[in-house]
């Protein structure tokens, strides 16, 4: 309530009403007040002079935001107070100002909501605005087409290697997406490897229901889809390249601990006698840092044929129409923000990975290897078939129809197909059921 | 006259109120607590096992459905079977590693008893959660201190976790590791509580160490024992966190006990109805052993 007070107060003040900015603090009724007084205003036609921004980050890896607002507010004097929540409460927060009708006019959020998603701004125009190259395979548009939210920064699955051990084994390894190899052949290579240099294990692979679609992708398959009744079903790529997955648990490529009983696959890769690990992009701020005792290595994510991941929003921004005045102050912010120029500053600060594309970001990493990281994903992520993103899509689209999936049935099932406990074809007969039991129809 | 017999009169019911108001008051912030932390989520959830409620939104009556259902589950079962093997395996190892630990540090014959104490004691001060995360060190399968050692000798790596009796044995002991503390300070005090007299009588007519335990302690602590078989056997049906900690259920879901098939059930899946029916049943068996207990013990005190 105090910051729609602020907010709206700001303009009250041009209007010449500044003592009431005081009450409207503390007096839910004088609040009320304002709210119709800034309702009113939007008819005057100018644009808004200040903006609310929600954002919900950890303190300190909010820098990248920070730089932004400042620099917005310089060069087109628009003050945008930018307000940093918990993110325990922060869905909680967007509801309940939704309902009081306080919303923020930009908010940065993990997921869309449909309590409040039929206030968003249509961001059509950022997103197909050409000079931007906003990755299309990373937004999700509701059934009028129009856009609602546009991917702050993006997520990919990816694959490490310790590449003391290749080294240590004389075994190649591909260094460009565009030269990437088949899982075939980084399996056979991780194989030598491991026995080349006795390491443990030539592979862990987190528990993840987001890592195995990347690998089903790769193999050609779509994992678990629905068809245009909403119906769920997996296809015959899918069945295969799962039972590949299943199979490779056999404690020599890779241990059936982390699937099956919870055992940390990042800590198993970590101690130096695992040859490679799949896991993805967050992990690159921590190993720059962590891994000493040997060198380590992204290479570029196998190709069967498919060249794919799964890559997720890290975070959406969205924009509320609170009315047509804030609602065009909102706009005019957002565009900026994704002008390529500011975007890239953003990511660079942050240390996010862009969903534009041929942006070339320099990351503030000392580490040569987590640079090489990011370059690596940067590069790749332009090249991913567009099924990369469907899950992403898939998840804000359930939302907008008011479903959610609460629970992937993934983990348990297939740890139990690696326990022997069930085929692999049965597992994924329950995970369908489980994904149409949720979010089906 | 009247107004000292107006006094008289008055003075019994005030007099009564004295004595039965204060423990009213006690006993009623106890009722009220009771049934607002107890009776009404126990009447909830009974009432819940009668629905499909799936934790929001409007639910349907749909009669003994769930009840019926949980008979033909065959996950249902295998968590039933898995916690009364685990039940079966925990009770006894608890039973006699504590007993042994309490009979060794009141010893006279035993140097450094109380040290030896806390240090029995300090694993039960610890969260279950912890006791898993520190069996999970030693016991790891890839990474373990055990394995390691193993392997140092020449071994070949022991599937700790992913044999999934292996990976029950490991949460066994586990769990009797960090209950041994609590259920050996019970059983020092009923050691100490024997006469010393009854000793000093058997030695006389000859009886050794092991004669004068099993005819003479194991009798005299069997209050004691029966109370720790009783807590021990309700805990066991009602473990979670060391499973979660140490190994997730794991293998897959084979060790997945009742309370963490309740709670998957409920909460990740959202058949809270049919979660609380597998609660209530879980309830009736505890109640059962309770009663089937407390009966045997008032068979074996009478006799």
């Amino acid at each position: 309530m105090t910051t729609v007070g602020v907010r709206r107060s700001s303009r009250l003040g041009r209007g010449g009403t500044r003592r009431l900015v005081p009450l409207a603090a503390g007096v839910s009724a004088a609040a009320l007040l304002l709210s119709a007084c800034g309702g009113g205003e939007s008819d005057s036609g100018g644009t808004s002079k200040s903006l609310t921004f929600w954002i919900s980050t950890v303190p300190g890896q909010d820098a990248g935001w920070k730089k932004m607002v400042a620099q917005y507010e310089k060069e087109t004097g628009v003050k945008v107070k930018l307000v940093n929540i918990p993110y325990e409460g922060y869905t909680t927060k967007l509801r309940n100002s939704a309902q009081a009708n306080s919303l923020p006019d930009v908010a940065a959020v993990p997921a869309l909501d449909p309590i409040w998603s039929n206030k968003l701004i249509d961001l059509s125009d950022i997103a197909d605005n050409k000079a931007n190259k906003i990755n299309a395979n990373f937004l999700a548009k509701d059934s009028s087409g129009k856009v609602l939210s546009i991917p702050s920064d993006v997520t990919a699955s990816g694959m490490f290697i310790n590449k003391s051990l290749f080294e240590k084994a004389g075994v190649d390894y591909p260094t460009s997406p565009d030269k990437t190899w088949t899982w075939d052949e980084f399996i056979k290579a991780a194989n030598e490897v491991q026995e080349k240099t006795k390491a443990k294990y030539s592979l862990t692979f987190d528990p993840s229901p987001s890592r195995l679609r990347a690998m089903v992708y790769e193999m050609g398959g779509k994992y678990v889809h629905a068809d245009d009744s909403g119906k769920f079903s997996v296809d015959d790529a899918t069945k295969k390249a799962v039972k590949t997955f299943v199979g490779w648990n056999d404690d020599k490529t890779m241990p059936k601990s982390v699937w099956t009983s919870g055992a940390d696959p990042s800590a198993m890769f970590q101690s130096g006698d695992v040859v490679a690990y799949w896991s993805g992009v967050w992990q690159v701020a921590a190993y720059s840092e962590s891994i000493t005792k040997f060198e380590w290595a992204s290479v570029p994510t196998p190709a069967q044929p498919v060249q794919a991941s799964d890559v997720n929003s890290g975070g959406m921004t969205v924009g509320f129409n609170n009315n047509a005045d804030a609602a065009g102050a909102a706009k005019k912010f957002l565009s900026w923000l994704y002008e390529p120029d500011h975007y890239r500053t953003l990511c660079e600060t942050s240390g996010f990975l862009p969903v534009e594309s041929g942006l070339n970001p320099k990351y503030p990493f000392k580490s040569e290897a987590a640079q090489a990281a990011f370059k690596l994903y940067n590069e790749s992520i332009p090249l991913y078939d567009p099924i990369s993103g469907y899950f992403n899509s898939a998840q804000t689209n359930w939302v907008l129809k008011g479903k959610s999936l609460a629970e992937d049935p993934t983990k348990t099932e297939l740890g139990k197909a690696i326990n022997g406990q069930q085929s692999s074809d049965k597992a994924l007969e329950n995970i369908v059921a489980g994904y149409n039991q949720q979010v089906g129809g | 006259m009247t107004k000292r017999a107006s006094a008289v009169s008055a003075s019994p019911p005030r007099r009564r109120s004295k004595y039965t108001l204060a423990p009213l008051v006690l006993i009623a912030a106890n009722v009220v607590l009771f049934s607002l932390f107890f009776v009404w989520p126990a009447v909830i959830g009974l009432v819940y096992s009668f629905t499909n409620y799936t934790g929001v939104g409007a639910f349907q009556f749909i009669g003994l459905d769930n009840y019926d259902n949980l008979l033909g589950d065959s996950t249902f079962y295998d968590a039933l079977t898995r916690t009364l093997l685990y039940t079966v395996l925990f009770v006894p190892l608890n039973f006699v590693v504590s007993l042994l630990a309490a009979n060794l540090v009141v010893s006279k014959h035993a140097k450094g008893g109380s040290v030896a104490r806390v240090l029995f004691f300090i694993p039960w001060l610890l969260s279950p959660i912890v006791v898993g995360v520190l069996w999970r060190w030693m016991f790891g399968e890839n990474f373990g201190l055990v394995n390691y050692v193993i392997e140092k000798f020449g071994g070949d790596a022991v599937p700790w976790q992913s044999n999934a009796d292996l990976s029950l044995l490991v949460v066994v002991m586990a769990s009797a590791w960090a209950w041994t503390g609590f259920t050996m300070l019970l059983f020092i005090a009923a050691i100490k509580n024997v006469p010393v007299s009854y000793y000093e009588a058997a030695s006389l007519d000859g009886a050794g160490p092991w004669r004068q335990f099993f005819s003479i302690t194991l009798p005299s602590i069997a209050p004691t024992s029966f109370i720790v078989i009783l807590l021990n056997t309700i805990n066991a049906m009602k473990e979670y966190p060391v499973f979660v900690a140490l190994n997730n259920g794991g293998p897959g879901t084979s060790n997945n006990l009742l309370v963490q098939y309740i709670y998957e059930t409920g909460f990740k899946r959202g058949q809270i109805g049919y979660a609380s029916a597998a609660s209530f049943v879980l309830m009736l068996i505890l109640m059962a052993v309770a009663i089937i207990q407390l009966i045997v013990n008032r068979r074996v005190e009478n006799r």
